[in-house]
């Protein structure tokens, strides 16, 4: 069974904010300084398949696909140490991650599946970490006629279908569908296993297949609803903390009550 | 590009299979802003199956139309049977714009419909506004880093509010609006997921949305044994327990715990952060609450530039004394 796992390479969030630099003639955003890092929700995504592989063994054969303006092998050899099976990257200049709205990513990441071949089951976070759209999974669903369940909390495969836990208010709901499908997946599956040494020089070693936009028959642009007007630094509201002081726990925790008291935030 | 002569049609969620979802009003909102620059009236769209009762509280909204699909395939969500009835409704109502509130429904339900109609689509819109003829939708992207605001090129186009984003709209005194109802005509072809199984907790203690203080942990918390202290900490303070996102990914509290971005999104009176570093995804569900305490080791956390109060220690030693101290506030007899 083939699993492929798309995974989007998105500037670490952890930043300070100084470093996303707004260049408003090319309405585009710089970033100083910033590491590029796997986009948390795709991390979970890479988990959901490293459970099933773990599940099933040997019949399981984890593809990553990322597609992006410049990816950063170093940062992708992190799902191959984790257990992905190979990568299949996709770059060109144009694969800009908040110009390109869901409509392109989705018709992007279409041309590169189609183009790899054999897959029953697409995984992707429930939303990217750059622009939270979480619109693309049901465009890639769309596209090629398959149905989609969003929100997975737990992914296992029997018998030619997929069973999701998907995630409803207060609890879960549970989800099936005939293989070949898509499936998005939320943070409740778990964070990304870390990889041992061993896994980490194995992973040197795994097949890379790097595709530019010519090797993929695709025109993003004809597909585009969504434009970029205006790009806002926005300000924190900051507020002035006052600090608690006191010599013991016992003392800390009485001295922040009294003055909770006294300024009247608790009654 | 302007609006066609369609109406912006609001999505009408319904909670706990009778009550009129409070993403409701603020979707409105947005609606009569999107109506009003382009010139076209605002209607009300309900899915489900016996909406009477909503329907009817629907009426007191100042709309023109609410077209209602009542089947018995819609009565619990089911994401192919609602975007199959959706599509027939808007056969019909032929709108420029679908608003909704950015619900766990909606995350799943809005880009089906999207790339079903080839409608654009913005979702988790923090605000709207009109700019030299086109309406722009703003939301917050690079982890909040930076925000940005798009235009729409299709019709009809699609957005969905976050919550507590816009002021809801007000209740009139008396109803108002035809109803017209359509046929959910669902075809069995449509329909390839099948829901085999629900599991629903039931939630002990305040839910984070109606409290008016919360507590909440993180990272920091280091257990769901220290979550358990907290909750006796939340119990004496009428108060709801949350978290950032580490305590959900841990297994330390169940996922309708978690506030922030992709949590839930909360303004209470009182907000204690404890053992919460202060990510920017977590700041974006909690920046609006009235004071803000936070509890951390290190001094240098994100957390306090945003916070009221702060004390730099150690929730394991904090939660305990903050107990014992309440506690004493609680039985001292000169209280005030």
């Amino acid at each position: 069974m083939n699993i492929i796992v798309c995974m989007k390479q998105v500037p670490d969030h952890t930043a300070p904010r100084a470093a996303f630099v707004i260049n408003h003639t090319e309405n585009k955003v710089e970033f100083r300084g910033i590491q590029p890092v796997l986009s948390l929700f795709d991390e979970n995504a890479l988990e959901a398949a490293l459970q099933i592989k773990d599940a099933e063994k040997d019949n399981i054969r984890i593809r990553v696909l990322s597609v992006g303006r410049r990816i950063a092998k170093r940062v992708m050899m992190k799902s191959l140490a984790v257990g992905a099976d190979d990568l299949v990257t996709v770059e060109d200049a144009a694969f800009d991650a908040i110009r390109l709205d869901s409509f392109e990513t989705a018709s992007i990441l279409v041309a590169a599946i189609e183009k790899i071949g054999h897959w029953d089951l697409i995984l992707l976070g429930r939303q990217a970490a750059d622009t939270n759209a979480g619109q693309t999974a049901a465009g890639i669903a769309s596209k090629l006629g398959m149905p989609v369940i969003t929100l997975a909390t737990k992914v296992s495969v029997s018998q030619g279908k997929v069973i999701v836990e998907r995630l409803i208010p207060n609890g879960y709901e549970i989800v099936e569908a005939v293989l070949p499908a898509v499936v998005t997946v939320s943070n409740e599956v778990g964070e990304l296993r870390y990889p041992t040494i061993v896994q980490i020089r194995e992973a040197k070693s795994k097949p890379i297949l790097s595709l530019g936009i010519r090797d993929i028959d695709v025109h993003p642009e004809e597909a585009k609803k969504v434009k970029i007007r205006t790009l806002i630094s926005p300000e924190l509201n900051h507020r002035e903390c006052k600090y608690i002081t006191g010599e013991t726990p016992a003392e800390l925790g009485r001295n922040l009550v009294f003055t909770l008291t006294r300024d009247k935030i608790i009654g | 590009m302007r609006g066609g002569t369609g109406p912006v049609v609001v999505l009408a969620e319904i909670e706990e299979g009778e009550k009129l979802a409070a993403s409701f009003l603020e979707a409105l909102h947005a609606a009569r802003k999107i109506a009003e620059a382009y010139e076209t009236r605002v209607d009300a769209l309900v899915l489900g199956n016996n909406v009477e009762k909503v329907v009817e509280e629907i009426t007191y909204y100042g709309l023109d139309t609410i077209y209602v699909v009542d089947d018995a395939h819609l009565g619990t969500y089911h994401p192919e049977c609602y975007l199959s009835a959706f599509r027939r409704a808007c056969k019909d109502i032929r709108p420029t714009a679908i608003v909704m509130g950015h619900t766990l429904r909606s995350i799943d339900l809005a880009p089906r419909i999207a790339f079903d109609l080839d409608a654009g689509l913005i979702s988790d819109c923090t605000g709207i506004d009109f700019d030299s003829d086109e309406m722009v939708f703003f939301k917050p992207v690079f982890s909040g880093n930076v925000v940005a605001g798009y235009t729409i090129e299709t019709r009809p186009f699609i957005v969905s509010m976050r919550p507590k984003s816009l002021e809801p709209v007000r209740r009139l005194e008396k109803e108002q609006g035809s109803i017209i109802r359509i046929p959910a005509d669902l075809a069995a072809s449509d329909i390839r997921i099948a829901v085999t199984d629900w599991v629903v907790r039931e939630h002990a203690g305040i839910k984070l949305e109606d409290a008016a203080i919360i507590v909440a942990g993180g990272r920091g918390m280091g257990s769901a044994e220290r979550f358990r202290e907290l909750a006796v900490l939340a119990e004496m303070l009428g108060a709801a327990v949350g978290a950032s996102r580490p305590p959900v990914d841990m297994g330390w509290v169940p996922s309708e715990s978690q506030v922030g971005q992709t949590g839930v999104i909360v303004a209470p009176d009182v907000y204690f952060a404890i053992g919460i570093s202060g990510s920017i995804q977590h700041i974006a569900g909690m920046a609006n609450s009235r004071t803000i305490v936070a509890i951390n080791t290190d001094p240098e956390a994100n957390i306090f530039k945003i916070a009221d109060y702060g004390i730099v220690g150690s929730c394991a030693e904090l939660i305990p004394s903050l107990i014992e101290a309440f506690q004493e506030t609680v039985n001292s007899p000169s209280r005030n």
